[in-house]
């Protein structure tokens, strides 16, 4: 089925293909989902009134086109009755019910239920359909003036298989929609992906073909190169290991250098000192002449010497004997003084003793026999 | 005087005496021993010196003063 709505509500002019089955509606808030709702109810119901018309507009019209050809063109200017064109043809003064061709065509039609009739196919937004939101009292109340129970039990069980269906449906919907948010999702970043090739450079493009040319040719030469690269890495890692065979020998011949350097510095030490001795010799010669004479005074002034000590040693004691014998004669002459004082008192004391002609304590005679 | 006066200056004079009498002999053994070390030093003396007398032996050591500093410059002029 095919609907294009002009100027009802905010929709200038759109046109919608709905397929068979369950159709969804997505878009933003204010996009116009109910309005397409509400123009496709009033075209079926022929629904009153001109508040719906877009403001900048003098009527407004809903065109449905069925699957089976039917064309239904229905008209509301803002000024006078709505107009129905079936299939080319006009139906004017229409009055503000359904029209029944109309009903009739798209399988619409208002049910009367007692003096009420009841539009089954469109509600009104978050109502429940037909019946399934009434509480108990009010569908007892309407069944009970219902002259059709029977028939409105069945249209209920009929309706509320629908509903489950529809619901079914509508997960099903839902599980698409995500389905094609993720393809949106995608589809947004391959834009954005895609973005940056918009305002591509063709000659940039060209240029970077023939870099990627170049490119290619160089990996091919890169490749080439690398593999040549292997093969002298294995010739060097031969030579570093020649290399290290010869680095172990020069580190075992590095002490020998070093003992033949140490040998030829000595070499040239000995060559320096043996020129030097040659050139010392003469002196040497000279020296040794010297040193002769020196010896031979030397030995004249040890002998010399050595006769300074005998007579200094004969000074020496010759010099402490005088002195000792100076010393020895003033004792003496000291001690002949004394014995001279001696000798004198001896005959002093002898006088005064002589003086005695007897003992004065036992009074004999003092002579050579008298003893105490 | 009386007795115990002379009593006691004779025993006194009597000890003088004897007291005077040792000292004499020992001051002549004393004497001996230095007189017979004199002898001892004067030959001696006179063997070093090879003199007869120490009139001799000291005219010999002047000498050999003077002897030995004339050796002494000699060995100076040497080594220089």
């Amino acid at each position: 089925m095919k609907v294009r709505i002009k100027n009802y509500q905010a929709i200038k002019d759109a046109t919608l293909e709905f397929s068979k089955g369950i159709n969804a509606i997505v878009g933003k808030t204010n996009a116009g989902k109910s309005s397409i709702i509400r123009a496709l109810e009033a075209t079926i119901n022929n629904k009153a009134g001109n508040s719906f018309i877009n403001y900048d507009a003098k009527e407004c019209s809903v065109e449905i086109t069925t699957d089976t050809g039917d064309i239904i063109v229905w008209t509301k200017p803002t000024r006078g009755s709505a107009t129905y064109e079936i299939n080319g043809e006009v139906f004017s003064k229409i009055g503000r019910t359904q029209d029944d061709d109309v009903a009739s065509i798209l399988n619409m039609p208002e049910i009367a239920v007692g003096t009420n009739k009841i539009r089954l196919n469109f509600w009104k937004q978050m109502e429940y359909p037909f019946l399934v939101g009434y509480s108990s009292g009010q569908l007892f109340e309407f069944i009970s003036k219902s002259p059709e129970q029977e028939y409105i039990k069945y249209l209920q069980e009929l309706k509320l298989g629908e509903v489950t269906e529809t619901k079914k449906d509508i997960d099903s919907g839902n599980t698409k929609i995500d389905l094609r948010k993720t393809d949106i999702t995608n589809l947004e970043l391959a834009q954005v992906d895609l973005k940056k090739f918009i305002d591509f450079d063709l000659d940039l493009l060209e240029t970077l073909y023939n870099a990627d040319n170049s490119l290619k040719e160089k990996l091919a030469t890169y490749n080439e190169t690398n593999i040549k690269l292997s093969e002298y890495k294995k010739d060097l890692l031969k030579y570093y290991d020649k290399i290290n065979g010869l680095t172990k020998v020069t580190e075992e011949l590095e002490p020998l250098i070093k003992k033949v350097n140490e040998l030829d510095e000595h070499i040239t030490d000995f060559n320096l000192k043996t020129k030097r001795v040659e050139e010392l010799k003469p002196t040497v010669k000279n020296n040794e002449t010297k040193i002769k004479d020196l010896e031979v005074k030397v030995g004249k002034v040890e002998t010399t010497i050595n006769d300074i000590k005998t007579h200094t040693d004969t000074l020496v004691r010759l010099k402490d004997s005088m002195g000792n014998i100076n010393t020895l004669n003033d004792k003496i002459k000291a001690l002949k003084e004394k014995l001279e004082c001696f000798e004198k008192d001896i005959e002093n004391t002898q006088k005064e003793l002589d003086e005695f002609t007897v003992c004065p304590m036992c009074q004999q005679p003092l002579d050579s026999s008298h003893k105490h | 005087m009386n007795t115990t006066d002379l009593q006691l200056k004779f025993n006194r004079l009597k000890e003088e005496l004897n007291d005077a009498k040792v000292n004499k002999a020992r001051t002549e053994t004393l004497l001996e021993s230095e007189e017979k070390a004199l002898k001892k030093l004067e030959s001696e003396i006179l063997e070093l010196a090879g003199v007869d007398t120490i009139k001799e032996a000291e005219v010999v050591l002047s000498g050999l003063k003077d002897k030995l500093e004339t050796m002494v410059k000699e060995a100076e002029a040497l080594l220089e």
